[in-house]
């Protein structure tokens, strides 16, 4: 048994022609797409002011609450700001399309007819795209030149549980696992160059994350930016009641004050 | 018709707080007294430059700076102030308020605003107010003949005619304005002492 | 010289950056040289930093060719970055009536309406030219998209107070105050307007709060220093103002309890600061003494509001 491990001899052709060209074409490709990428990544898309100001509205309740169980402000100032706040909401003056009118039914925004949702998710798919469409053609290439090729044996022993990993393409029940077929090097190219590309690219290069964003459909990736569609009117509409309760818990640090003072000089 | 003399300590004390700050609106009050028709501003005590239209810090330093006059034999006779932009002159409505509460005390009570088109020049920078007979807004010094305040047959004049061109020369080469403090300087450090400012004036005006 | 000291002056430069320090003369001696040395090409990123930095200080002491030469280096790096577009109208403010600025800004403002520096720029300019209540429009609504610029609200507070509003201008400061709870300077302002409104009861309150947040890291024994003998001198003055007579609160804060004490506390907080700061003090303390005195009653109030 050992004594055929042993008497497997790899031609340095397949070194020259086969294991250097796979390495060098999938490293070139990488650096390529990192490039095409930012070619096809249009500028973050600016906001109109109208937009900003829903986007924020609800940070200003957030201000407000995180501070309410001892607020700087005094009552009639605090009730006089959530007020303003809840009876906004309540109007949806802070919507970007102005108040709703009438009572027309509030449909969650459907993002195959908001242009500016559209324009998000055809960005995600073309990122996506840029991604797949070399690694399919590497692929391709290997599986059509190097069908069953064996590239090198790896300098260290590895359990048989292994070997489907690494001798992907070559049907052989009793060869050494050492050994690493060609699809299996590109495999191990793929998801093992990363560091590679951080070094060369710099830390937030769109070559490395490949294996990441392989993994994610170009809709998910769509509904985890940041301009997704959000139904401002329900948001709205529970920060009303997280206002409501946050006065319940309403209690002005001016309110004694003067005791916290005398009692520290010593005074009380 | 009274007639008013800006003396050295007063005008040097003026520029150097509009001096040290030049991009905010600074205040101050003027001590003198009236000898036989000429009211004689002979000090001046610098107050705000922070808040200037907020009033706590401004009555308490009233009170100090007329407190000092009295010891001094003095009287507070009059209100200064600079604004922050060159081109603006005109006397801010806290300004009235206080130089209207000056005139309660001291019937003659004039405000001096620095004309910061001037400031530069041999002149002396400064637009005299005074208030109206018939209401309670004070408006520039409009006088007989329409001669320009601090000119020759003007009833302002300073005590010396180059106490301008000293002021400027002080600030320029000496840079004698940093070690001026005003009241505001004095809450945040007790030490400045805004009431004489004796470190800030030239040696032989130094008491 | 001048390669020896260039690693100096670009330390220092850069710290001015960090603090955000108006020492425009220094900035403009220091940044000449390097401007000279053309070392600016070997700064890397730093440099358009530099160059900004330069450019606004050689406006501030309208050194206007420095401040050109930079605008010019920053326009062929960045043609269409609306920060060059924001200092390239601070030039144009400089030496152009401030109409034209204007008319600029509103260009740019139409290209994009949510360029928060743009909308800053143009509501200075309309401080400047006197056009308060425009200005005052204007910020109201800018912060009513950018709330949480604090810069803007205590700005929006000043030129309240300027024109006497000053109820608006404790309810503008009430936002800052809840943007950055911890900062005693803006509870100061708060109180002295509060003062200024002549609701005494809800400043000495303000008074206190800032002693309160400066204090906590101080011992009784301390010494009051900068903001807090300030706040110590507001106390002083609303236990004097409250004494004695009944006051109105438009904002329905109570009195303080223990008014008696707390105008002791005060004054003896004021002593010990000037007690604490030598001799030469002895003349303004004797001064300071009279003032707090109890028999003495004769600073009146100054009214601001009418």
């Amino acid at each position: 048994m050992s004594s055929s491990a042993v008497s497997l001899y790899l031609d340095p052709q397949i070194r020259d022609w086969v294991l250097f060209p796979i390495t060098l074409v999938m490293i070139l490709v990488g650096i390529l797409r990192h490039y095409v990428v930012l070619l096809l990544q249009s500028p973050p898309k600016k906001l109109a002011r109208e937009a900003i100001r829903e986007q924020r509205a609800l940070a200003r309740s957030q201000i407000l609450r995180a501070t309410s169980a001892s607020s700087p402000i005094p009552p009639s100032y605090y009730r006089s700001i959530s007020n303003r706040l809840v009876a906004a909401f309540e109007a949806g003056t802070y919507l970007k399309d102005g108040p709703p009118q009438g009572d027309a039914p509030s449909t969650p925004a459907n993002p195959m007819t908001d242009p500016a949702a559209m324009d998000g998710m055809m960005a995600g798919m073309k990122t996506q795209m840029v991604m797949m469409v070399p690694q399919m053609v590497i692929m391709g290439w290997i599986n059509f030149f190097f069908q069953g090729f064996v590239l090198i044996k790896l300098p260290f022993p590895l359990t048989l549980g292994f070997k489907s990993m690494l001798q992907r393409g070559i049907e052989t029940p009793d060869m050494d696992v050492r050994w690493v077929s060609s699809l299996s090097w590109y495999f191990l190219n793929f998801f093992g160059l990363n560091g590679l590309y951080r070094l060369i690219l710099g830390n937030d290069n769109s070559a490395a994350d490949t294996s990441q964003t392989m993994m994610a459909s170009p809709f998910a990736a769509g509904a985890n930016q940041p301009g997704q569609p959000q139904d401002y009117v329900k948001l709205f509409k529970a920060e009303k009641d997280n206002l409501a309760f946050a006065e319940g818990l309403y209690c002005w640090m001016g309110d004694d004050v003067e005791t916290r003072l005398l009692r520290k000089y010593g005074r009380l | 018709m009274v007639t008013y003399t800006v003396g050295q300590v007063a005008y040097l004390k003026i520029f150097f707080h509009a001096a040290k700050h030049p991009h905010l609106q600074v205040n101050g009050v003027l001590l003198g007294k009236k000898v036989s028709g000429t009211v004689e501003i002979v000090d001046a005590v610098p107050l705000l430059h922070h808040w200037t239209s907020l009033s706590p810090m401004m009555e308490i330093g009233l009170d100090l700076a007329g407190k000092h006059a009295e010891s001094r034999e003095l009287q507070l006779v009059g209100y200064y102030q600079a604004c922050e932009r060159l081109d603006d002159t005109a006397l801010a409505p806290v300004g009235e308020r206080v130089a209207s509460k000056l005139k309660q005390d001291f019937a003659d009570a004039v405000a001096l605003v620095i004309d910061g088109e001037k400031i530069g020049s041999d002149n002396a920078a400064l637009i005299p107010f005074m208030a109206q007979s018939t209401s309670s807004s004070w408006r520039p010094c409009t006088e007989a003949g329409s001669v320009t305040p601090f000119t020759p047959g003007s009833s302002f004049s300073l005590s010396s005619s180059d106490i301008p061109a000293r002021a400027i020369s002080l600030v320029c080469d000496q840079q004698l304005q940093r070690k001026f403090g005003d009241f505001d300087d004095h809450l945040e450090d007790v030490k400045i002492d805004w009431l004489r400012n004796s470190a800030a004036m030239p040696s032989e005006l130094q008491r | 010289m001048a390669a020896a000291s260039l690693p100096s002056a670009l330390q220092s430069l850069a710290n001015y950056r960090a603090h955000n320090t108006r020492v425009s003369q220094e900035v403009v001696e220091k940044g000449k040289l390097l401007l000279k040395a053309k070392s600016a090409s070997k700064l890397g990123d730093d440099a358009w930093a530099f160059l900004e930095q330069l450019a606004l200080a050689a406006i501030d002491v309208a050194k206007y060719e420095v401040a050109d030469e930079c605008l010019r280096l920053l326009a062929a790096k960045f043609p269409d970055s609306p920060r060059v577009d924001v200092l390239s109208g601070i030039r144009m403010e400089a030496t152009q009536p401030p109409e034209i600025a204007l008319k600029f800004y509103d260009e740019l403002l139409e290209k994009d309406s949510s360029n928060a520096a743009i909308c800053k720029r143009r509501i200075s300019v309309l401080i400047r030219t006197g056009k308060v209540e425009q200005a005052v429009l204007e910020l109201s609504e800018y912060l009513d998209t950018f709330y949480s610029d604090v810069e803007g609200w205590v700005e929006l507070a000043e030129l309240y107070s300027s024109c006497h509003q000053y109820t608006f201008a404790t309810q503008a400061l009430s936002h800052a105050l809840l943007l950055a709870p911890q900062n005693p300077f803006y509870v100061l302002q708060f109180a002295e307007t509060a003062y200024t409104a002549d609701d005494i009861p809800l400043a000495v309150k303000m008074f206190m709060l800032c002693l309160d947040i400066v204090d906590k890291h101080t011992s009784e024994e301390s010494i009051p220093t900068g903001v807090s003998i300030r706040a110590w001198y507001g106390v002083k003055l609303c236990c004097r103002a409250l004494s004695g007579r009944s006051c109105s609160s438009a904002s329905d804060t109570p009195l303080p309890k223990n008014l008696n004490l707390l105008d002791e506390l005060a004054t003896e907080r004021i002593l010990t600061a000037y007690s604490a700061a030598g001799k030469d003090n002895a003349t303004i303390r004797e001064l300071v003494l009279t003032w707090m005195g109890p028999s003495d009653r004769s600073g009146g109030r100054v009214h601001f509001v009418r």
